[in-house]
């Protein structure tokens, strides 16, 4: 079992949504923060609201941007110390048939939901092995990172190559006491789908009107039916217990269970006797 | 069922291993193959080899250049007609110790095991899907892509990427009649372990002598491992079954299955009791 209190947590993706639902718990649990966000206005509330309760930093930069992310971690480990507590979880879903992606789109969607994740390691795992105080990472895939059929390609590609890096990365750090997670929410009540679809590029074919119209119909009730769902404040307290039971898995529902089992049945029915 | 007898066929990683088992089972079935690879003597080597049955083409790039990607793709059209077969295979392995990775390394392993297959899907499949006459998608995995291996965080993070990929894949596809398979084979006799340590980008790792030392024990424990495994014909022929029966996992033995499950039962035991979302 591993304290938060007194580490430094730095969090991607921290000003909103799920990745501010982490940081509230944290800082409740004693922690500092460092919130990254490419969203500065999101950051500044983040910082008003927290900066009561623990010390914050923010740094407001693109996680796909492999020198800002180390200009950030030298930041932060100045300012408030060295980051033990570092979770991946800035991300965007953008949903697309296959034959219509663009290279944009494969490049915006796996370089922050699968490139992101990995320099987020890359900056900072070498640094918490050297001082070898242990710590714990979560990076954040998705349901759809375990079954695919929800979600669409894009997403599916990134988020299971989060979990296979997150499995991996467990195994190879146990002895160095660094835990793993990885986070593979259900539904939970962010403005995702929104912010993705105000920042993503286009895709291969042009759209008719109508055709986005539908699209726009289709995302705009996605995105409220997510707001009956999880609340990224109990996600939050999802993640800072298993932290300290250092569990590999965290889910926030048990939405995927029968299609979780469904194609573990395929896979093995696919094997040779 | 995909018919294979006329179709044209692109393989990437043909020159060589299980790619080149795929060509010869193509081949046989009457596909003209054409194969892309980096190793310009493997081409040439199986070029000479498969154009006594079958129509060859041959082209010398890597998987991770796009540009040669599209190229290659419009000369194929030209020089046999259009690639309704395609089996994205080339791939490199290779385990470093995690906190040792170097940027280099990881686009490396990754840009060519993940975005060679993206590249793959993003040249073809419009053409494919534009053209209406079906086809099929054969994606190269690996058993390390369904379940935890010593196979490194690198590979296991792209070969689980290209699974999540073929899973979303196959049923978007199936209403315009294109197949997709998986492959997830388990240890095959090829030189990828060899191959891939030549290719491996090394500038800027730094390892200790004790890690220096367990890799190249690594590389020589899993080369005599896979020198005693199925061959790479024996894999072409399942790839080919499961392309006439549209399958979508091919698996080369049960090696992974009892991970397979307890992974899984892991996942369902971690799930909070019901009644957590509202």
């Amino acid at each position: 079992m591993i304290r938060t209190e007194g580490r430094t947590a730095f969090i991607t993706g921290g000003a909103n949504g799920i990745g501010l639902g982490i940081a509230r718990a944290l800082a409740r649990a004693g922690a500092r923060l460092a919130l990254a966000d490419r969203d500065t206005e999101a950051l500044a509330r983040a910082r008003e609201e927290l900066a009561a309760i623990t010390e914050v930093d923010v740094y407001a930069f693109d996680v796909r941007d492999r020198e800002a992310f180390s200009a950030a971690a030298d930041a932060a480990e100045r300012t408030l110390g060295p980051v033990s507590l570092l979770f991946n979880n800035a991300g965007v879903i953008v949903t697309e048939a296959p034959a219509k992606l663009s290279y944009a789109l494969w490049d915006f969607a796996i370089g922050i939901n699968l490139h992101g994740v990995i320099n987020g390691i890359q900056t900072f795992l070498p640094r918490m092995i050297e001082r070898g105080e242990g710590g714990h990472i979560v990076n954040t895939s998705s349901g759809s990172g375990l079954v695919a059929g929800f979600s669409g390609t894009l997403y599916s590609t990134a988020k299971f190559a989060v979990v296979g890096m997150s499995e991996s990365l467990r195994t190879e750090l146990r002895s160095s006491g660094i835990g793993v997670s990885v986070l593979c929410p259900g539904p939970v009540a962010t403005q995702i789908v929104h912010r993705s679809m105000e920042e993503a590029p286009k895709g291969a074919a042009e759209l008719s009107p109508e055709q986005e119209h539908r699209r726009w119909t289709l995302r705009e009730k996605i995105s409220q039916s997510l707001q009956q769902s999880t609340d990224p404040d109990t996600v939050g307290e999802m993640v800072l217990k298993a932290i300290r039971d250092n569990s590999l898995y965290i889910h926030t529902d048990r939405s995927m269970e029968a299609a979780i089992k469904e194609r573990t049945e395929a896979l093995l029915d696919a094997m040779p006797d | 069922m995909t018919d294979v007898q006329g179709r044209i066929a692109f393989i990437t990683g043909g020159g060589n291993g299980i790619g080149l088992g795929i060509a010869r089972s193509l081949a046989r079935a009457g596909a003209s193959v054409a194969l892309a690879d980096i190793d310009p003597e493997a081409l040439a080597r199986a070029r000479a080899e498969l154009e006594p049955i079958s129509s060859v083409a041959t082209y010398d790039f890597d998987v991770r250049d796009r540009d040669a990607f599209a190229a290659a793709a419009d000369a194929v059209e030209k020089e046999l007609g259009p690639v309704s077969l395609l089996v994205n295979n080339a791939g490199v392995a290779g385990a470093f110790p995690a906190d040792k990775l170097t940027y280099a390394l990881w686009d490396w392993a990754i840009g060519t095991n993940l975005g060679g297959v993206i590249n793959g899907i993003r040249t073809f499949l419009p053409r494919m899907s534009e053209r209406g006459e079906g086809g099929h998608i054969v994606n190269t995995a690996s058993g390390a892509g369904l379940a935890g291996t010593s196979s490194g965080v690198l590979y296991c993070t792209a070969k689980f990427g290209v699974v999540g990929l073929s899973e979303s894949m196959g049923p978007e596809l199936a209403a315009s009649g294109i197949g997709v398979t998986l492959l997830c084979p388990g240890p095959v006799n090829t030189d990828i372990v060899e191959r891939s340590a030549r290719a491996a980008p090394l500038e800027g790792l730094e390892l200790t002598e004790e890690e220096e030392r367990q890799r190249l024990e690594r590389i020589a424990s899993v080369k005599a491992a896979l020198s005693e495994a199925v061959s790479p014909d024996e894999v072409g022929e399942m790839v080919l079954s499961a392309i006439l029966e549209d399958r979508f996992y091919v698996h080369t033995d049960r090696v992974m299955a009892e991970r397979v499950a307890a992974r899984t039962q892991a996942i369902l035991d971690a799930a909070p009791s019901v009644g957590i979302a509202a």
